[in-house]
């Protein structure tokens, strides 16, 4: 179980995350709404240790992290935690298979283990191995930094915005694998913009507006939610029918 | 070609000074303004420091600072230094600063989130550094930094005005002789675009192919 409490982020002066409270089981798919400038990207920076909180406290498979950091603190819980960039950021000098197989090499032990050749097949990359990241469309690429981030056998896949620039196809086969993960045991943290993608494929969603997190239920629950901020921002999206 | 022929001597010295001084300015400012830069990317104040000194040297014309170093600091010191030594000197410390500023910069512009990824892979530490960092790094570094090295070896003809027998100081030996400045300033010319040409024009297909892929 991955679990957040109290987790605060600042940048000087401005409060980016605000005591949040989540909690991610094994097997789960969580998506986060909210609007630009929310907090979201922050979160998904934060829970994969990258820009660690200002305060609060994680709890990584019983592993806990204090922040402000004590002297001692455990090691990152790399690679049991791995975030996806909405960029893909692909180490640019290595083609798409390259990219993979050097993670794929340093983590032969994997909390989830994923069978890559599989993963290529499934998210039809197969013929596109041997491109270099430039070469490759903005779909391949995204597909391809997802495969890297499961060839290191994460058991919390935090996503940031993976679909955001893709088109339906590749969308299809990235919820397929994502829901493949919630299959295989692995717990999924979605940030999106999509209304659609959330439906499809969340378990329970999370609304952060402001850095504070206003609703976290199942997602039967969203519509009928009551919280005014969740209701305003559904509203909105269903004024130019994307709504829930 | 005659130019070239009735004086290969005169033109071969010449053309083995220019490139030594060039070796020892390229190999001291790659070299030590590496290192100034990697550092300069953790220490403020060096970062700081290489940013006036770069400004400085590139403000005073390189041929101010020959002479300057050359007459009237040997005079102050009461010394007497060869002109080669001082020429590799200036070009050196030259080279030094604006390498720094080269690698320092590139390495900046290097996203952080490329190091945030291999971390979070369970990479070890020296996997990342040579697999991952270096030659990303060095594909964002190795444009500018062959048009900066060209940028010596032209500027190493200025070192003639202090007395190094260089390149182009041979051909105004040649000229004096032969009095025929047209053929010998083309064969000159000719001489550099030689050695310059395939190096800058690798200096540029690198920081074209190194904007392609960032932007990808």
């Amino acid at each position: 179980m991955l679990a957040v409490s109290r987790m605060s982020k600042r940048y000087g002066s401005v409060s980016v995350l605000d005591g949040v409270d989540l909690c991610l089981d094994g097997g789960s798919i969580t998506a986060v709404l909210g609007p630009s400038g929310a907090g979201k990207s922050t979160l998904l920076r934060c829970l994969a240790f990258v820009d660690p909180p200002t305060d609060g406290r994680i709890h990584v498979d019983g592993r806990a992290y204090e922040f402000p950091s004590p002297r001692t603190q455990p090691p990152s819980p790399w690679p049991d935690v791995v975030l996806v960039f909405s960029e893909p950021l692909l180490w640019s000098h290595l083609t798409l298979r390259e990219n993979v197989d050097l993670v794929a090499r340093y983590n032969r032990v994997q909390s989830i283990a994923v069978d890559l050749d599989d993963l290529w097949n499934t998210l039809e990359l197969r013929r596109a191995q041997d491109l270099l990241p430039h070469i490759a469309s903005s779909g391949m690429r995204q597909r391809a930094a997802l495969i890297r981030a499961l060839a290191a056998g994460p058991k919390y896949l935090l996503c940031d915005e993976l679909t955001s620039a893709l088109d339906v196809e590749s969308i299809s086969r990235i919820i397929g694998e994502l829901r493949r993960h919630r299959a295989r045991g692995g717990s999924v943290l979605l940030v999106t913009h999509s209304i659609a993608l959330c439906r499809a494929v969340a378990d329970r969603v999370c609304f952060l507006d402001r850095g504070r997190l206003l609703f976290s239920g199942p997602v039967d629950e969203v519509a009928t939610s009551r919280v005014p901020r969740l209701v305003e921002f559904l509203d909105a999206a269903a004024s130019y029918g994307a709504g829930w | 070609m005659s130019v070239l022929t009735d004086n290969t001597s005169a033109w071969l010295a010449g053309l083995s000074v220019s490139l030594s001084l060039c070796l020892i300015a390229w190999s001291t400012g790659i070299f030590v303004g590496t290192i100034l830069g990697i550092a300069g990317t953790r220490l403020r104040f060096l970062a700081r420091m290489t940013r006036g000194v770069n400004g400085f040297l590139l403000s005073v014309p390189l041929i101010v600072l020959l002479f300057y170093a050359h007459y009237p600091l040997q005079a102050l010191f009461a010394i007497t230094i060869p002109p080669f030594p001082t020429g590799a000197a200036i070009l050196s410390v030259c080279n030094c600063f604006a390498v720094a500023e080269i690698v320092r910069s590139e390495l900046m512009h290097v996203p952080v989130e490329h190091l945030w990824v291999a971390r979070m892979s369970n990479l070890p530490p020296q996997v990342i550094a040579w697999r991952v960092m270096m030659p990303l790094v060095s594909r964002h570094v190795m444009g500018p930094l062959l048009v900066q090295q060209v940028a010596v070896l032209q500027a190493s003809l200025l070192t003639s005005f202090i007395g190094v027998q260089e390149l182009f100081r041979a051909a105004l030996r040649v000229n004096a002789v032969t009095l025929r400045p047209i053929p010998i300033f083309t064969a000159l010319a000719i001489i550099l675009l030689v050695v310059c040409l395939p190096v800058l024009s690798t200096g540029w297909y690198l920081a074209r192919r190194a904007s392609a892929r960032v932007q990808a």
